[in-house]
């Protein structure tokens, strides 16, 4: 769930961005739904002239929220961190910060254990080449190895990796499994795969390639797809999922 | 009070306290140990790290507290995730940590498990019975096939046989504890209060709870 200003928006490839609905009603659709987990993240944070509201709304989202709940988005201190765990947060996504200030993450996990930071790597392909992503810059960061920011990351104390493929992200094409397949070889923590999934069989497809966690937006927001619809699916494809 | 929340600044109190409102109980937050001697039933929330969290518990007087609660009280008490290990005898986390050494068991790494699988263990996973306490176990109060919780955690409780009453396959072949039950004392690794309708259903069997 992507929140700027006080409502969800979705968009393709980091941009263009339509309005998705009210946060707190849409929590608890996908609770009720049956959703394993909620992540938040406040896009276009830059200054924080709404912070006293966003946080009042994180908190009546946690409120509606009986699954884990990860809340990020513009994250730069342990302060930030902290505010939002105190609104009901269970971990705590940076993806920016864990780029400019690595001890950020280090300092989160001493405070609340390594599995309370998950980190965002976004991923761009140029040429053939992946590599990171600066989605505040809309822009490819071509002096970083992106597998060796996954390790920096996990070894400062990241126990989580949430990696999204721009080019993927909102085109329905399918996830970017050959990315999964060099993270998963890299490093040891869980990893959650987003970006690109528009039919089912792009979820059945990611499961057999040995992907354990999807994320979805784009499949929720702007098709006839649901989380009941599809777990229904999963179940009956054989693969293990709480239904 | 009907129900206390042990809060020492390192727990996720307030999502206990609203899995507690959802299984109709009020909950309420207390580091205050004379306040918790009070309660008529206590939960244990907890995560982060083990030493930080033990030398704040002491700090606060809270682990005399809760010795005294469970041991010549006989209060009903449930400890989770971190308050679950916390109950043990050491923890090895960041160059170790004495427990509050309720329970027989000893917390250590899930690396000593060898490979094959992530770590942290985060997830979702079913849990399975084990014949211990025999009717008496909690678990069996809920639906077979709703027995699925939410796992995050990174040390595993080595429980007495005896006292595990669910466990979790972490691998093929690797199974941890993750509910144990020893008198009037119930510890679950996975987060009940994240677990939504099985969570709910423990959090109900427990607040009801009159361990003999």
């Amino acid at each position: 769930m992507l929140y700027r200003g006080d409502r969800l928006v979705k968009g393709v490839g980091f941009g263009g961005h339509r309005d998705a609905g009210n946060p707190i009603t849409t929590t608890r659709v996908y609770n009720s739904q049956g959703a394993d987990e909620l992540l938040v993240l406040r896009i276009g944070a830059g200054p924080k002239p709404d912070g006293a509201k966003y946080l009042q709304q994180m908190t009546t989202l946690a409120r509606e929220c009986s699954v884990p709940l990860c809340l990020g988005g513009g994250i730069e201190n342990l302060d930030d961190a902290q505010k939002l765990f105190d609104c009901g947060a269970d971990k705590i996504f940076v993806s920016r910060a864990a780029r400019i200030n690595p001890a950020l993450i280090t300092q989160i996990a001493r405070r609340f254990g390594n599995q309370a930071v998950m980190v965002g790597l976004e991923i761009v392909r140029t040429e053939g080449r992946a590599l990171l992503y600066d989605s505040h810059a809309t822009a490819a960061i071509p002096d970083i190895d992106w597998l060796d920011h996954a390790s920096r990351v996990v070894q400062a104390g990241a126990g989580e990796l949430r990696l999204c493929s721009v080019g993927h992200e909102g085109t329905g094409e399918g996830l970017d499994l050959e990315a999964f397949g060099a993270l998963a070889g890299h490093v040891n923590v869980p990893i959650i795969l987003e970006g690109g999934c528009k039919a089912l069989e792009h979820l059945d497809i990611a499961l057999h390639a040995g992907c354990r966690n999807i994320a979805l937006g784009s499949m929720l927001v702007f098709s006839d797809h649901n989380i009941i619809k599809i777990k229904a699916y999963l179940k009956n494809k054989g693969h293990r999922i709480r239904f | 009070m009907k129900c206390a929340l042990v809060d020492y600044g390192a727990g996720n109190v307030s999502s206990v306290q609203q899995a507690c409102w959802r299984a109709g109980t009020e909950a309420v937050a207390v580091s205050d140990p004379e306040k918790l001697l009070e309660a008529e039933r206590i939960i244990f929330p907890g995560v982060g790290g083990a030493p930080v969290a033990m030398e704040r518990i002491r700090a606060l007087g809270l682990d005399e507290a809760i010795k005294t609660a469970v041991n010549r009280k006989g209060r009903p008490f449930l400890g989770i995730c971190l308050g679950m290990q916390l109950l043990g005898q050491a923890h090895e986390e960041h160059g170790g940590c004495s427990g509050i050494n309720l329970l027989t068991g000893k917390i250590v790494s899930l690396e000593k498990l060898g490979g094959g699988f992530r770590i942290p263990h985060i997830g979702w996973k079913d849990i399975g019975i084990l014949e211990n306490k025999a009717e008496q176990n909690l678990l069996l109060k809920i639906p077979a096939r709703r027995r699925t919780f939410y796992f995050a955690h990174s040390f595993y409780f080595q429980a007495e046989c005896g006292d595990i009453i669910g466990d979790c396959e972490i691998a093929p072949g690797i199974r941890i504890p993750a509910a144990l039950q020893r008198r009037n004392i119930l510890a679950t690794q996975f987060h009940p209060e994240k677990s939504q309708e099985a969570g709910r259903l423990l959090f109900q069997e427990f607040l009801k709870w009159n361990p003999a």
